[in-house]
């Protein structure tokens, strides 16, 4: 019997999902709420304590992207000062995360705070910056989970105001080396009128390549749709740009994934968002590689399944000549 | 008295000298099965092929199936080098009277079926078409899938001949056990299937890969 293929679904549900405004769920890995800004375990721990009727000790250490490292803790005695301290990697080789955060990332932390939070000097052992935050002076719960969600922000306002620095320091033109991930170094390079982000890919496996390289050419052609993101460009040398970096920083086999960010991508409050998206593309990158692996494995194993069913299905043959010498008879 | 098996088998050999022809045996009747053995471009009941995909493979399906269905006449056959012994003699090759000459259909340079027959058994190997390095990962991943699971297929090859992608093995007690006609009509599907799940494999990482590009642009905005 002719079997007919199981109909491709997925596009169709992805394409409703679009046209009513909501976040597709892509099947075979969770929603891209996995690379907001805000860390969910921390709006949880903060939102638990507030809400708890009795003042109670709260004591944890937690990670998150198996490099951030937080602790928060305050206790039944002073219920309502809560002391954030948070652990991060540096953008730039030459800063460590235990000697401290520099002076223009503590200024812009205790600016975006300054309501509910000050900055205690000097930071708990072991963590580069830590808070003291009283939401007592927030009335209304909604302030307060307002508030909440601006705490959680922490790790991209550090990463911004240390991207901002890093780019000033550049002057109207230069490239440098920003070591966010230290397995995946990026570049960044400053020309008048744009900046450039250039991501070096390195891929360990066949597929993982050709999967990302299937990706990366999608990227360059939407680009084109959304004039207002970021112009997206992909290469198999290095370009221009990395012209005098050393040969094993520009040895890849995915190529160079490069964006170029313009003055209206960092206006304002974008700038933050810009630099934390920038500064997880290559964390998405192999997120949907694992996606479409695990897509892959199961549609495979659905199909041999189907295959197996059909023969499965062959009736045996009922041999009825004296001359047959098979087993039935 | 009747013939030995080993003079019957040599008096029905196919002289081949190019791969993909196929000539007609000379003591053997022309019957209507030889015939359909004829290349589709030799053959005057076959239309010429045209460029479209679909008649080219109809074409190499029929060219197939019509194979299978002249080649696939196996019958018990104990092993004559060791006693008590019954093994396939398309795997062993040790004994050239009882192997037929082999068969290559080409559909075209990246396409391509090889058909080994002996008295007792017979091997169909697959080159599927790969047009560029995605499918060819695709098709790769997903052979080897179906081949580590040959055990349910029965008739599958845990790996594949050198220089093809996929391998069957039919032996005699498979055609007791089943129909004949329908194993034939099971490998042409199992072909056919194959095709279209490579392509629809392909479709979809660039489907995905188009809407999650989408969403982290959209990011931006």
């Amino acid at each position: 019997a002719k079997t007919t293929p199981e109909p491709l679904r997925f596009p169709t549900i992805i394409t409703r999902a679009i046209i009513k405004g909501r976040r597709p769920w892509i099947p075979g890995g969770e929603t891209m709420a996995f690379f907001n800004g805000g860390s969910r375990a921390l709006v949880e721990i903060l939102t638990r304590f507030q809400s708890a009727e009795r003042p109670m000790p709260v004591d944890h250490t937690f990670f998150e992207f198996g490099s951030v490292r937080y602790h928060v803790q305050a206790s039944a005695s002073d219920p309502e000062n809560v002391y954030l301290s948070i652990s991060t990697p540096s953008l730039s080789h030459e800063a460590s995360p235990s000697t401290g955060l520099p002076e223009f990332t503590l200024q812009e932390a205790t600016k975006m705070y300054h309501k509910f939070a000050e900055v205690v000097e000097p930071s708990k052992e072991g963590y580069a910056l830590t808070l003291k935050l009283n939401f007592s002076g927030l009335a209304r719960p909604k302030d307060r989970a307002r508030a909440v969600r601006q705490v959680s922000l922490l790790q991209s306002v550090i990463l911004g105001s240390q991207l901002k620095h890093l780019l000033g320091s550049l002057g109207s033109s230069g490239a440098t080396k920003l070591v966010y991930n230290h397995r995946d170094p990026f570049f960044v390079s400053r020309t008048p009128g744009k900046i450039s982000a250039i991501f070096p890919m390195r891929f360990r496996d066949d597929t993982d390549l050709a999967v990302a390289t299937s990706f990366f050419q999608e990227l360059q052609d939407a680009g084109s749709s959304y004039a207002r993101a970021p112009r997206c460009s992909w290469s198999a040398i290095p370009p221009p740009e990395l012209r005098g970096e050393p040969v094993h920083h520009l040895t890849t086999n995915g190529g160079f994934v490069s964006f170029d960010i313009f003055e209206r991508h960092v206006k304002r409050k974008r700038a933050a968002k810009t630099a934390w998206i920038l500064l997880n593309f290559q964390a998405y990158v192999k997120y949907h590689i694992k996606c479409t692996r695990n897509y892959i494995q199961s549609r495979m194993r659905k199909r041999q399944e189907t295959l197996a069913e059909v023969r499965t299905s062959l009736p045996p043959s009922l041999c009825q000549s004296k001359k047959c010498t098979c087993k039935n008879q | 008295s009747r013939p030995p098996p080993a003079s019957r088998l040599r008096r029905r050999r196919l002289p081949l000298s190019l791969p993909h022809e196929l000539r007609q045996p000379a003591a053997t009747p022309r019957s209507r099965s030889t015939r359909s053995l004829l290349s589709p471009s030799a053959d005057p009941r076959v239309r010429r092929p045209s460029v479209a995909m679909a008649n080219t493979l109809r074409l190499y399906l029929t060219c197939i199936r019509n194979t299978l269905e002249a080649a696939m006449c196996l019958q018990n056959f104990p092993c004559q080098e060791v006693e008590r012994h019954n093994k396939p003699e398309v795997e062993l090759k040790t004994s050239s009277e009882l192997l037929l000459n082999p068969v290559l259909i080409c559909r075209n340079e990246a396409e391509k079926c090889l058909v080994e027959t002996s008295i007792n058994s017979i091997r169909i190997s697959l080159k599927v078409k790969q047009a560029d390095e995605l499918e060819n990962i695709l098709a790769k991943k997903f052979l080897r899938f179906l081949s580590m699971r040959a055990e349910a297929f029965q008739v599958l090859r845990r790996k594949p001949v050198q220089g093809y992608d996929i391998s069957f093995l039919i032996t005699n007690y498979h055609c007791e056990d089943m129909h004949k006609h329908k194993l034939i009509d099971f490998i042409v599907q199992f072909m056919e299937d194959i095709d279209k799940e490579i392509s629809e494999l392909k479709l979809s990482v660039n489907t995905r890969g188009r809407l999650v590009a989408t969403e982290f642009l959209k990011q931006f905005i």
